[in-house]
């Protein structure tokens, strides 16, 4: 009896437990990374838009200099970005600004979250909006037609000059900011054609040195350094333990695609949109990859060898040659300069493709990925709208770049600017953000900035890449009718599952790459809807062109 | 209410000879009304926390909208299972979460027993709790640390354990991309290195509950070790075991995702990618909180009907069950 009475507790108290868990996990499932899409489905609500435009438009009355109101207004703000960066009340160029403009910021969002996506969502969710929101360029497209922002195009014709001026001089930022229902509710910002360089090629100098070796021009140079890599021990540790080519993106295979002219995702072909992994290229391209990765010249471990691959490959001298950023990875010369005698990365031309081009698969967005823009609910559009226009001009340029005077930056007399001593010590880019500065919020972005970023093996580098334009032109950003949307994110989650496991399975060597697996794969694909997939994106692909 | 104590004490005679039913609650709040207070917080947790978003489950009928609400968002019925069922994975993902499960019921679920049954046979007091308390300290190491100990062990290259194959004269086995080597690793790894001591804490408490007498007089008819734990222990603990294996298969086309997609790669998908973790890839990542929440409305239906299954075999062979 007594035994059956405990039971029973016991039982409910684990049940119970199991309840709790299993609730407890459709909470967290709300928290996910923040990923680059926010897949919410186009339900068309415009009537909010326009309505606020036409009211709200005060007797103007001459204020002095950048003054926005006559009396100080405080306007709420949620941002927070690369699950990392959050609104801080405290940031000194956003006191700046407010005394320039009698327009502060509050901001609304909890400084201490990392995980931007659920920021977002969560204050979505309280169905409290703040005045301005700050988000990413997908998620603010997919947002502003469902009621959350406002068009901002007749406001920025009424009362923002500078965004206008901007706006004319480059059409490109209208088509890019652009919802599927043809309004715009994000300011976006133009980042300087000098910075497009994002990844680049690099190799292992002083071993291409000591092997006596020309610095590879064409894939199969490539190729055959780094067998050389393999097979002539350049560490001189009389192991064969080098690993050719590595990343620290498990990505980092697909990023070879390239030297055969296959994608692994969206291309253009001849004008038309392509799905890469169908391509023939695609084929050609899987049987050198798995040929090189059985050769050992990529990485064994390079799907699970995570994000610290080159601390742990660089560090152990093995490392030969990667596709990364280059600022972070010739850092590691001076890093490594004790632990590694004559440790070099240097930054080299993108080896010839098949067709002998020189062609670098990443470039950097021509615009801000983050951008900000009018909540519905926000009483105060206009002088939103002017504020936003006040990071367009000069004294805006200057703080959002540089922080703020004498604090963080020094001009002289004939305007030239310099950070000061205190700020270049350590991560400046770091210390500036502390201040409110350099961080994705729309505003002038000063083309010169990177003089006190980049050391010099990164601007020669920066500067062939540019003159080569190896960089190419990126897929452009498609937004989808809501019908479409439903269907392409539906056939598009299938069929990428199945690439990246069929890929990775024939890297490996886990199933020949011939005919029989290929013409299998692409049928496979028509099967769950490839087809049907290019045609939704070649309509939305005809309507970004139009 | 707190102050009546005294007070009330004498109408409990006049109330015991009219007992409606009324009567008798407002008699037994009043007369255990402390335990009833301390029984609030634990109905309110429940009621908060448990009942009240389970509410929100109805977003699996809806294309549902965050900034729009429940309220708002537009009612699609059965839409969201419709692409759950006519996935392509639909199938692949079933036979995964069920070969997991079973693997993990015949493997996982009998560890900590033989485990708890072990200790139970421990004469040296300091020992066994040594033992008890090192099975049980990986428990309170993060997932996420676990998921990195065992890639780094099991990396081919210089993992401990591809070291140790390698000078015994073995092949290397780059264990994470082979499909067959999951469904080992994974219940190796997270339901036996770390969560076998937890586990068997509940039987270890319930050997401690057997009558010492029953050992004693087991000996004296001269019952061995081996017989001992076959007639004593095991039977002992039976009630607890069939109660945890119910639970169990309640549990059984749901596998936690937080793991899996820690150790998963592309090229194990055809083994590894279960439901949850599906769900988690298409729905949640991207947004689509509709979808996930019907992955988890179906799983969780399902559970149910074989937990109900379950206890009704439970109660009808073993004449024993949650219920």
């Amino acid at each position: 009896m007594k035994t059956r009475k405990w039971l029973t507790i016991l039982t409910c108290t684990v049940l119970l437990a199991g309840l709790v868990s299993a609730c407890s996990k459709d909470n967290n499932t709300t928290s996910n990374e923040a990923s680059n899409n926010a897949n919410e489905s186009n339900a068309a609500n415009t009537s909010q838009a326009d309505a606020t435009n036409a009211a709200n438009a005060p007797a103007e009355e001459t204020l002095a200099g950048s003054l926005i109101t006559k009396d100080p207004l405080q306007l709420t703000i949620h941002m927070h970005y690369g699950n990392r960066w959050a609104f801080d009340d405290n940031w000194s160029v956003f006191k700046e600004a407010a005394k320039l403009t009698n327009v502060s910021l509050h901001g609304t969002t909890p400084t201490t979250g990392t995980d931007s996506y659920e920021m977002a969502n969560l204050m979505l969710a309280s169905g409290e909006l703040p005045d301005i929101i700050h988000g990413f360029h997908d998620w603010m497209r997919q947002q502003g037609p469902e009621g959350v922002l406002i068009d901002l195009k007749d406001l920025i014709d009424q009362y923002a000059p500078n965004i206008k001026k901007m706006m004319d001089a480059d059409p490109g930022i209208e088509k890019y900011a652009l919802a599927s229902d043809g309004k715009m509710y994000f300011i976006p910002s133009v980042v300087p054609q000098d910075n497009i360089v994002a990844k680049g090629w690099m190799i292992r100098q002083d071993w291409l040195d000591k092997l006596q070796l020309p610095v590879p021009q064409t894939y199969q140079d490539y190729y055959n350094t780094l067998k050389a890599f393999k097979e002539k021990d350049p560490n001189g540790n009389g192991k064969a333990d080098e690993v050719p080519y590595m990343s620290r993106n498990t990505s980092g295979v697909q990023d070879l695609l390239i030297f055969w002219d296959a994608d692994y995702g969206w291309k253009l072909r001849d004008g038309k949109v392509a799905w890469g992994p169908s391509e023939q290229q695609f084929k050609d391209a899987l049987t050198n990859i798995a040929k090189w990765y059985k050769e050992g010249l990529i990485d064994k471990e390079i799907f699970t060898r995570g994000p610290q691959a080159r601390e742990e490959l660089f560090g152990a001298n093995v490392g030969g040659s990667t596709h990364d950023f280059m600022q972070s990875s010739t850092k590691f010369n001076e890093t490594l300069a004790e632990q590694v005698p004559g440790f070099k990365m240097q930054p080299i031309a993108p080896p010839a493709n098949v067709s002998g081009q020189h062609v670098e698969e990443t470039k950097n967005s021509t615009y801000l990925l983050h951008g900000w823009g009018i909540s519905s609910k926000s009483e105060h559009p206009v002088e939103a709208i002017k504020y936003f226009d006040f990071w367009y001009g000069k004294e805006g340029e200057q703080l959002a770049n540089y922080g703020v005077k004498d604090e963080t930056y020094t001009a002289d007399a004939s305007g030239n600017i310099d950070l000061t001593p205190k700020v270049k010590e350590g991560n400046l880019l770091e210390n500036l953000n502390l201040v409110g500065a350099q961080l994705e919020y729309p505003h002038t972005v000063d083309p010169t900035f990177s003089r006190f970023q980049n050391t010099p093996i990164v601007n020669e580098a920066f500067k062939m890449y540019t003159e080569g334009n190896y960089p190419r032109e990126q897929f452009p950003v498609l937004s989808y009718l809501e019908d479409e949307q439903k269907r392409y994110d539906e056939i598009l989650g299938a069929i990428n599952t199945y690439v990246n496991e069929m890929f990775q399975k024939w890297v490996m060597g886990n199933q020949p790459v011939d005919d029989k697996t290929f013409d299998a794969f692409v049928g496979k694909m028509k099967e769950m809807g490839l087809d049907e997939m290019v045609q939704i994106q070649q309509a939305a692909y005809d309507r970004y062109v139009k | 209410m707190l102050k009546g104590s005294a007070k009330t004490a004498p109408e409990r005679n006049s109330g015991t000879t009219r007992r409606t039913l009324a009567g008798k609650v407002i008699f037994h709040l009043k007369r255990d009304r402390l335990l009833y207070l301390m029984l609030i917080p634990v109905l309110a947790y429940y009621v908060i926390f448990v009942y009240k978003p389970m509410g929100g489950l109805v977003i699996a009928f809806q294309d549902y909208s965050l900034f729009k609400g429940i309220r708002g968002s537009e009612w699609v019925w059965f839409e969201n299972f419709e692409r759950f069922f006519q996935s392509p994975y639909f199938f692949r993902n079933l036979k995964n979460t069920i070969m997991m499960n079973l693997t993990q019921t015949l493997i996982a679920f009998p560890a900590p027993i033989i485990l708890a049954l072990m200790l139970n046979e421990v004469k040296s007091y300091g020992y066994k709790r040594i033992i008890q308390t090192l099975t049980y300290l990986p428990y309170f190491v993060s997932v996420v640390v676990v998921a990195g100990i065992v890639t780094n062990f099991l990396a081919p290259t210089n993992g401990l354990i591809n070291i140790i194959l390698d000078k015994l004269g073995f092949e290397k086995v780059y264990f994470l991309t082979l499909p067959e080597m999951f469904r080992p690793v994974y219940i190796l790894s997270f339901d036996i290195w770390q969560n076998i001591g937890i586990g068997a804490i509940i039987y270890i408490a319930a050997l401690a509950g057997i009558n010492p007498e029953l050992y004693e007089a087991a000996s004296i008819d001269g019952a061995g070790r081996w017989r001992k734990i076959w007639s004593i222990s095991l039977p002992g603990i039976l009630p607890t075991v069939l109660v945890l294996l119910l639970l169990n298969i309640s549990n059984f086309i749901e596998v936690g995702h937080e793991a899996i997609i820690l150790l998963y790669q592309p090229v194990t998908y055809e083994t590894a990618d279960v439901f949850s973790t599906y769900a988690y890839r298409t729905g949640l990542s991207q947004g689509n909180y509709d979808l996930g929440a019907a992955v988890g409305l179906f799983t969780n239906t399902v559970g149910f009907v074989l937990v109900v299954i379950a206890n009704w075999i439970s109660r009808r062979f073993a004449g024993n069950g949650l219920w």
